[in-house]
């Protein structure tokens, strides 16, 4: 009898534990409309439109609330009150993550990371680093090989280059 | 009382079970990754033999490819069992900065040139590729970063991603697309690739990197050079014959249609660059290919298909089929 009492008891707590995971986990999903900025060049628009004015560059994490959703566009306001329009891949229902280190695995498990901090961020790069030249010479590289690596490397994509390209092809937030 | 005390211990030793066994699973996953890189050389060197006897054999090349591999993985496997629950050796490799995963990168490139062709002379091409590749990198994880996407003249389909962003493309591959939303759906895999970092986990065990906290000129002479040639040699190895972990290529499958769907373009165009690559696999050169560098192509396809379900509006989002057969045709 008692052993009888004691399997209904440790059923009914994973029974509860189980229930316990559905509702926090569903009170997730289901979450009030909040949104972040996880693309590098977001804009918040005054109308729901690639051409209307920009009323300020939102950086990547930045929290919005969601008014209201229009086709591929988003209503939304931020932490400061102004009201404006969003496309669509420029915002997520989970906040960015910093970094890939941040993933977790074998990185978080081992305390290795990259530092980013040290990353050239405009799209320029500088060429073919002295410790590459170093090695191309210890291998034995080609230095037509070095040459044309530094070249490519040089190249320069500005962000002008990547918004006509995406208006021109009618691509994303140019989309009709 | 006794029996509801035994029930209770027995209840608790379940749940230790249970947490033993989610530990030991991701130890073994983690052994398991820690194996495959060991055993990269090792697969490589008997993979080569194996293919050239399969060939001479009279075999052709579909079946020497298979043939080849199936002995190689076995060998890799055996390798692997010898040097298993070395997690330590991880543990201190430090921390590798940005330049120094570009300057891997670089070398790499370098090598690249050398194993599957120079760049496509043609900057207008490269500077459209390039764009392209850049539209997608801002809506990818890790958009801090500068990338450079190169196409290089090869007769094989391949593509892939050296750590710090630098992505190469076989002339071949792109001569086989039929619009823009399939390159940029390429180029948005290879970018996940950078983005998880996948290559670079591959040189955690590297002793190059023990008592060095970045690659610098004076670092790269005398004995750490040659461990530094080292490190690029199993790295090549890793990129352009054994290829990357079957669960790095379905976690880049997906963030880079995640990518593609975001710039704007149809993300379907990666299945339709998959199913093209199916169709070409039975005539094609396999060796350093993405036929033999990437799994089992109608596993992904299968994949991405179930990850279409997430973008039920994708039917008319941008292929751009005109301005890419402009730029297609620079192609020598």
């Amino acid at each position: 009898m008692t052993f009888k009492y004691c399997r209904i008891i440790s059923t009914r707590f994973l029974l509860t534990l189980l229930f316990f995971f559905l509702i926090t986990g569903n009170a997730t999903y289901s979450a009030d409309p909040q949104i972040w900025v996880v693309s590098k060049g977001a804009k918040l628009k005054a109308d729901k439109s690639a051409t209307s004015d920009t009323l300020m560059k939102l950086p990547i994490g930045t929290e919005l609330n969601v008014i209201s959703i229009e086709g591929k566009w988003y209503h939304i306001e931020t932490s400061t009150g102004t009201q404006g329009w969003i496309y669509r891949g420029k915002v997520s229902e989970t906040p960015p993550l910093e970094s890939a280190d941040e993933g977790g695995g074998l990185e978080s498990l081992f305390g290795s990371t990259i530092e980013v901090s040290s990353a050239d961020t405009s799209r320029s790069i500088r060429g073919l680093s002295p410790e590459v030249s170093e090695y191309a010479k210890n291998s034995n590289t080609p230095v037509k090989y070095q040459k044309l690596l530094d070249r490519l490397l040089k190249l320069e994509i500005t962000d002008n280059e990547i918004e006509s390209l995406l208006q021109e092809g009618g691509i994303g937030e140019y989309s009709q | 009382m006794s029996s509801c005390r035994e029930i209770n211990i027995k209840f608790f030793r379940l749940l230790l079970i249970i947490f033993v066994f989610f530990f030991l699973a991701g130890f073994n996953g983690f052994g398991d990754l820690l194996g495959n890189i060991a055993t990269q050389s090792e697969y490589n060197n008997v993979y080569k033999k194996e293919y050239k006897k399969a060939l001479k054999k009279g075999m052709s090349e579909r079946d020497a490819h298979r043939h080849a591999t199936k002995i190689a993985e076995q060998s890799a496997e055996k390798k692997k069992s010898l040097i298993g629950g070395i997690g330590d050796v991880l543990s201190s490799t430090g921390e590798i900065d940005y330049d120094s995963e570009f300057a891997i990168g670089q070398s790499l490139a370098l090598e690249g040139f050398g194993r599957y062709g120079l760049p496509v002379m043609n900057m207008e091409l490269q500077k459209y590729v390039n764009t392209v590749g850049n539209a997608v990198v801002r809506n990818s994880s890790r958009s801090d970063i500068p990338y450079r996407f190169v196409i290089v003249k090869s007769s094989l389909y391949n593509a892939f991603a050296c750590p710090g962003g630098i992505i190469f493309l076989s002339s071949a591959l792109v001569k086989s697309m039929e619009d823009e939303s399939q390159l940029a759906s390429v180029l948005a895999h290879e970018i996940a690739h950078v983005s998880h970092k996948h290559a670079l986990s591959s040189i955690k065990r590297a002793k190059f990197f023990d008592g060095v906290g970045k690659i610098t000129v004076s670092t790269m002479k005398g004995n750490k050079g040659k461990q530094f040639q080292g490190l690029i040699g199993n790295l090549q190895t890793v990129l352009f014959d054994r290829g990357l972990d079957k669960s790095m290529e379905f976690e880049a499958d997906i963030s880079g249609m995640e990518a593609t769907y975001r710039t704007g373009y149809d993300p379907s165009a990666f299945i339709d660059v998959l199913t093209m690559l199916q169709n070409k696999e039975y005539n094609a050169s396999k060796a350093g290919s993405w036929f033999s560098t990437h799994p089992p192509l109608d596993q992904r396809i299968a994949k991405c298909r179930n990850q279409m379900t997430l973008y039920r509006d994708s039917q008319n989002m941008a292929t751009v089929k005109d301005r890419f057969l402009k730029y297609r045709a620079m192609i020598p």
